[in-house]
Order: C-alpha cells, then structure tokens, then sequence
C-alpha cells in the first residue's frame, strides 16, 4: 500500500516539479510571485487537448504545439502586463497575475466548458507488479520517462548553455548580470517561455495521467508554491527535489489523513518551511 | 416594473454594496495602510459566516450548534474567530515578504473551503447551513430589508469611523511612516513586524463581521455558494477602483463595482440558459481584463492615496 | 583613457554627487578616497549607469557612456568589481569566470589558466559554489571575473572592504601585479594610506565634492589631508 502510494506520489511529484521549476526561476530574477502559473498548466493540456482530440494532430506534434503556445502566452503575458508592472510595487504585480489566471481560468471554460476531458477514450488496465504490490499504468510509465528526460534537458540547458548559465546567474545576482554585460530583457523573454513550456508540459502529464478540469492547474498552484519554497525560491534544482517532496508527502499522507486534506499537507509543509528555513533548502539567504 | 419592485431591489443591491463595502474598508487597512497582500478574503468570509451562523442558531442535528446566541455576539464572534485566524496564519508569514503572506492566505483560504467542505458535524459539509436567524425578523415583516440595510450601514459608519481615528493616531502614523522607509522605522527602535500584524488582524475582524451578517442576510451558506477567488478579486478591485489607502474611496469602489458586476449579470441573464456557464465565464474575463486595464493606466484609482494630516511624523513621536 | 566631466548624479531626487571630474591616464592606479558618505561609491557606479545621472560627460575612450550598452563597455575593456553581492554564489567558481567572458564570443578558457596563477587558493576550489567560499576568497573570484574578459581599465568598488587583515594586504598586491600587466586601475577605498601609497594618482573626495587632487605621494604628504581625512 505504501509503496504504491509512493509511487502515485512520485508521478504527481514528478509533474509538480516541472511546474515549480518556471515558477521559480521567475520568482528568482523577477522577484514576484506568478500567480497565474497554475492556470498555465491548464492551458497547455487545453492547447493539446484541442490538437491531439480535437484535431486528431499525433500526440507529439500536440505536445510541441501545446508547448509553443503556452509559451507564447507566458511571454505575451510579461509583455503586456508584467513588464510595466514590476516598477511599482511587489503587491500590484501579484494582483495582475492573479487577474490573469482568473482570465484564462474562464477562458478554458468557455470554450471548452466545465466538464472532465480525456486525451484518450480508452481505460487502460494497470500492469500488475510483484503480486499486486503494485499497479502502474502504461501511461504512467511514460509520464515518468518524459518528466525525467524534460528534467534533464532542463539540467543540461542550465549548466552547459550560457543561455541557461545566464538565467542561473540572473536568479542569483540580477545587478551583477547587468554589470557582466548580460542581455537581461532577453534573458527574461526566454525565462518566461521556458517557464511556459515546461508547465505546459507538466499540464499535459496531469491531464494524461487524470483528466483535464478548468481547475487543475489551479488546484496545484499551492503545491507549486510549497515546492518552490521547498527547494528555495530561485533555484530551479530545488524547485525540482521540492516538487517531488511534495507530491510524495500529498500520497503517503493518506494513510494518516482523509484525502480530502491532501493540499493541506503542501500547506503545511510550507508553512513549517517558512517558520524553520524561509531561503529553503537550496536557496540564497533571504 | 413598479416603483416598489425598484426600490426592493434597490434596498437589495444596496445591502451587497454595504457588505463589500466593509470587505473593503477591511482590505484597506490591510493593504491600504500596511502594504500587506491578502488574497485569501474568502476565507476569512466563510469563517465569519460560518461562526455566526453556528453560534446563534438554535439546537440541530445537521451541524454544531445549539449556542441561539443574539445576533450581535454572533457578529463579534465571527469577528474574534477571523482575528484568530489572522493571527495564526500572519505569525510565521509577516515577518517575511509580502508574497508569503499572499500564498499563505491563498491556502488558509483553500483550507477553510475543504473544512467547510468535509466536516459535516460542523459545517454540514455541502449541504450548507440554512435558516441562520434574521435578527428581529418578526417585526419588520415585509420592510424587514430595508431594516438590515440600515443594520449594514450602521456597521459601516462604525468601521469607517475606527479607520479613520485609527490613520489619524499615533498607531497609524508609525503604520504609514512603514509603508514609507520601514528602515527609518526599524532604525527608530519601532517593530515593525506587530504593527502590520495589528493591520492585518484588525482587517481580519472586519472581514469575518461582514461575512456574519452575509449570512444573516442570505439566511443559507454553503460551500458552494459564492466562487472564493472571484470575491476575493471583486474586492481588490473594489480597493484599486477606489483609490489604496482611501477609505472613501473603498466605499465608492465597492459601490462602483458591485454596478458593473451586477450589470454585467443582467445583460447576460437575457441569453438563454443554455449559456449560463458560458456567460459566466465572459463575465469573469471582462471584470479581470478591467482590472488589468485600470492596473496599467490608472492605478491610484479614482481618489488616489488620500492625503492625512501628520503634525508630528511617527519617528518624532 | 576614461575622463570624467563635471557629473552629478545621485538616486531619484537625491544628489549625491556634486560637479565632479576625474581622469585616468593608461597604465596608472587611480585611487579615491575619502569619508563615509562622501559620494565615492556612487562616482564609480556612475560609470557604469547604475545611478541616476544629472549632469556631466563620462567618457572612455573617446566615448560618451551614455550612448553606449553595457555590453558594448565591457567590450571594449572596461570591468567593475561592486563592493558587495560582487558573486554569483549558486554558481561555482568556474561558472562565475565563464560569466566573466559572457560578452565574448569565445570561451577565455586560457585566461582562466591565468587568473588561478594569480590567485591559487582558487584552483582546488574551481566546483565549488563560489557561496562556499571564505570572505576573501569570494573577493578573488570577484577579481577574477572582471578580469577574464582582459580589461582596459578595471574599477574597484572598496576591493578590502569587510576582509581579514591578512586578506587586505594581499588583494593590494594582487592590484598592483594586475596593473603590471597593463590594465589601467580606479579604485574606490577606504585603505586609504595603503591605496595612496600604491597609487600613482588620487583624489580625496567629501560630501559629494572632489577636496584634493594630486600624485598618491603627494596626498600622503599633505597635512590637511592627512589631518582630515587620512586619520592622521
């Protein structure tokens, strides 16, 4: 039971993480909180919902579809909103984020309604494993394989590239870029659309493994926070180990708690992080 | 359309308007006057709704109860729990940055919401709370809302008076000498950290009065009743309309924005029912697109940042 | 190589530097010293645009700055060492001097075998996380940044500030071996004797106003200065 239960938690954990990683690089260099992230992830499984179902585009080819989209929109969102907002104060850029997931929170649902949506119409049969210890689904299976190969291309990007060293940097020291002659409205364009993709990405794995919802993404957007503030805030490595501290603790913790308190446990977990550590665990001092 | 059917309505609208207007007042001294970032207003709704309704209805077997407290100590009472509950959740998150207040209200907020939602012995879970006492129902008959509007009013002028008192005291000077150069603060030996945890406390017992008598004035509450986030939204936008750190303006705001969003619901409540959802949504987009509008070209709002008085400055005091 | 005209500049509404010049020759150590508060820090920044300017020419290289980015500055040979935060510390130190040649299109890698012989406690240090790193041992990481892309003209920002008196003496030494390469030096310090006494030329700055200007020997030798500002 607990080792299915960790396992559930390691998928859910595996997606929480490739959500926070965005989140918390935007958090590092530009010092707010986006709180229309979660809504982002809902728009890319929407954006695939409507090329793979819709469509009837290969799975592939809406992923990447889904994925360029969603980062169209993060980077169009900065542009428009974020940009001019970020000179006055914290609060008033927060405010317009959650504006902006409110708006496309009922985008969703306008055009494509309240109802639960499936990628796929078939039931999968679970693979049973050492007797019915445990149970995993074909499709798990790949959303294991694609988070962790996204996550080490998110691993290679940030430390070969001096793109991805650029944005490392500027979540650390954002005067001290400027000064080594880095590029820092471009860097920020291509943190927000790498931000897009990968929490695109994490949508499009929710909605494979459960279904689509208008909510999801908000649903998960306490649990992103939790694991950004987990792994400390602009740390896109402890934004990842987060992410799957959290989802692990949300599944085991069924067997104490009714599930219907599972996103208070990332609550908690936060909290307590907050109280003990606020830089978190890989973090810079706050 | 009879004259009587207007001003019922009227004295209806009116009663939402005074009851955000306070949701207001409260965000104000919160935002407005300590630079704090709640976004978890629902929640702090519910748990005034709830405690009131809770502790002046009579024995039941659906949920606690039994307490047929008097309608005022119900609206005391779920001004206490709220307090309460700004305390808790401001103790670990003040000290910090603003955002960790705001996520940390985000999930007080969404942690009401499932208590609410699965601890039927308290709550009766999605079933909702119903026949919450109007108080002296009897006696006013059919202008019995016209007597709460004055009620609600009452508690307005009440709050808005305190507000005021309070940015015009030395209290409030030090609060607003914060918003200005906490360094200065700090370095004059002042804490900081108790005087925007006073804000947000004192806030937090306005919200739950104002919830309490949402609930005396809709008589049943449910989870479900109202969308959490989009409450929470119309009230900043509220505030924003109206101009930070104005009282006046909060209540303005409030007035202003009720309008459209009520507005908003009569146009679309001319489609046909098969676009209920939909129109809802629209709805939604369009207050959200206006707040975004009014962030990016006026963001003082309409009255700006009003302008106190300050004889002595807070560091002089 | 770099004059600087009569600048005022400051943050926002406030002027913290009143009407300055200051010019450095090739090859020399400049160095500015004086009280707290006297605006010297915020010359420097100047420079690179990191405070509001209000008046005045900076010019380096027959260029007005202000017209020009700041890549295109370090481009052509002009780094600064900040006085502070100067690290990026999640990075390690590898990576902070790869960030050093982020403007070039090559990678540097054999400047780099230069700059750990110029401060070998680095070499054994090279993985780690420059956040690890003891007080001054950040401080050479900071140079070592800066110095990677191969500068003209290097300005330090207080480069003792806050370090062992061990450390003080021999960033000093590692300045004046710097500037026996070639790279021109304008130095922010509050070491005032000890920058004076390396330093071919000075200026003593107060209350946003340049007091004196002379050779660093000449400063030295000043008894008005000596009395004001040098502490004796």
């Amino acid at each position: 039971m607990a080792l299915q239960l960790f396992l559930n938690g390691v998928i859910l954990g595996s997606i929480i993480a490739l959500g926070a990683i965005g989140l918390s690089l935007i958090y590092g260099i530009l010092k707010f909180g986006h709180f229309a992230h979660g809504d982002l992830m809902t728009l890319g499984a929407y954006f695939a919902f409507l090329f793979k179902v819709q469509l009837g585009l290969p799975f592939w080819l809406a992923f990447v579809l889904a994925a360029a989209l969603t980062a169209g929109t993060a980077v169009l969102l900065n542009l428009i909103l974020y940009r001019h907002l970020k000179k006055r104060d914290s609060v008033i850029v927060m405010i317009s984020s959650v504006g902006a997931a409110l708006i496309i929170r009922n985008f969703v649902l306008l055009f494509w309604g309240p109802q639960n949506k499936f990628y796929e119409k078939a039931i999968q049969m679970p693979i049973v494993l050492g007797d019915g210890l445990l149970r995993i689904k074909e499709n798990q299976i790949i959303i294991l394989v694609l988070a962790l190969s996204l996550v080490i291309a998110v691993h290679l990007f940030l430390s070969r590239t001096k793109l991805g060293k650029a944005m490392r940097a500027m979540a650390d020291n954002i005067d001290l870029a400027q000064i080594t002659g880095i590029n820092t409205e471009r860097v920020i364009i291509w943190t927000w659309a790498m931000s897009g993709v990968l929490t695109a990405a994490a949508g499009i794995l929710l909605a494979f493994d459960t279904h689509l919802t208008p909510v999801m993404g908000w649903n998960l957007l306490l649990p992103l926070f939790a694991a950004v503030i987990l792994g400390g805030i602009g740390s896109p490595y402890g934004a990842m180990f987060g992410g799957l501290v959290i989802g692990i603790s949300q599944e085991m913790s069924t067997l104490i708690i009714s599930a219907a308190y599972k996103p208070a446990v990332a609550f908690t977990i936060m909290i307590l992080m907050l109280i003990i550590r606020p830089s978190g665990l890989m973090g810079k001092k706050v | 359309m009879t004259f009587a059917g207007v001003f019922s309505y009227l004295v209806f609208f009116l009663i939402f308007v005074g009851i955000y207007a306070i949701m207001t007042l409260a965000l104000n001294i919160q935002r407005g006057f300590a630079g704090l970032f709640n976004i978890g207003i629902a929640g702090f709704w519910a748990v005034g709704a709830y405690t009131s309704a809770i502790v002046t209805k009579g024995p039941t077997p659906d949920h606690l109860g039994g307490f047929g407290m008097p309608f005022i100590v119900g609206l005391l009472t779920a001004g206490l729990v709220a307090s309460i509950l700004a305390l808790l959740v401001g103790i670990p998150t003040i000290r910090l940055r603003e955002d960790y207040l705001g996520i940390a209200t985000i999930g007080i907020a969404e942690i009401i919401r499932l208590v609410v939602k699965n601890e039927a012995w308290l709550t009766n879970g999605v079933r909702g709370v119903s026949a919450i006492p109007k108080p002296l129902a009897g006696i006013f008959g059919s202008n019995y809302n016209l007597f709460f509007l004055l009620i609600v009013i009452t508690v307005i002028v009440i709050f808005y008076y305190l507000s005021e008192k309070g940015i015009n005291s030395p209290w409030g000077r030090v609060l607003r000498a914060i918003r200005e150069d906490e360094e200065v603060v700090k370095a004059a030996g002042k804490n900081v950290v108790r005087y925007r945890m006073e804000a947000f406390i004192l806030g937090a017992f306005m919200m739950g009065v104002g919830g309490a008598l949402y609930a005396h004035f809709t008589s049943f509450i449910s989870p479900e009743a109202f969308r959490p986030m989009q409450a929470t939204f119309l009230v900043w936008i509220m505030l924003i309309i109206g101009g930070s750190a104005n009282n006046f303006g909060s209540i303005v705001g409030a007035f202003l924005t009720w309008g459209i969003w009520t507005g908003t619901e009569f146009l679309t409540g001319m489609l046909p029912a098969a676009y209920t959802t939909q129109a809802a949504a629209v709805r939604v987009i369009l207050i959200g697109i206006f707040l975004e509008v009014i962030l990016l070209s006026r963001p003082q709002g309409l009255f700006g940042e009003k302008k106190y008085s300050s004889k002595k400055t807070a560091v002089e005091n | 190589m770099l004059s600087i005209k009569e600048v005022y500049a400051g943050y926002g509404e406030i002027e913290i530097i009143h009407g300055i010049s200051l010019e450095v020759n090739e090859g020399e150590i400049v160095s500015i010293v004086g009280p707290n508060g006297s605006g010297k820090s915020t010359l420097l920044k100047s420079i690179f645009s990191l405070v509001d300017i209000m008046g005045g020419e900076i010019n380096y290289l027959n260029s007005n700055l202000s017209q020009v980015n700041t890549d295109q500055m370090i481009k052509k040979g002009l780094s600064f060492v900040p006085q502070t935060d100067n690290i990026f510390p999640t990075l390690t130190v590898e990576e902070n001097l790869e960030l050093g040649a982020y403007v070039s299109k090559k990678k540097l890698k054999d400047r780099f075998d230069l700059i750990y012989n110029l401060f070998p406690p680095l070499v054994e240090k090279r993985k780690k996380k420059a956040g690890t790193l003891s007080g001054g041992q950040r401080q050479m990481v900071a140079f070592g940044r800066a110095l990677v892309i191969e500068p003209k003209l290097l300005l330090l920002d207080e480069p003792t500030a806050g370090l062992a008196p061990m450390y003080i003496d021999l960033i000093l030494e590692k300045v004046a071996e710097i500037n026996k390469t070639g790279v021109s030096i304008l130095m922010v310090e509050q070491n005032a004797k000890k920058a004076l006494a390396m330093s071919d030329r000075g200026y003593v700055l107060a209350a946003g106003e340049k007091k004196y200007e002379d050779s660093g020997r000449g400063l030295l030798e000043n008894e008005e200065v000596a009395q004001l500002f040098l502490g004796g």
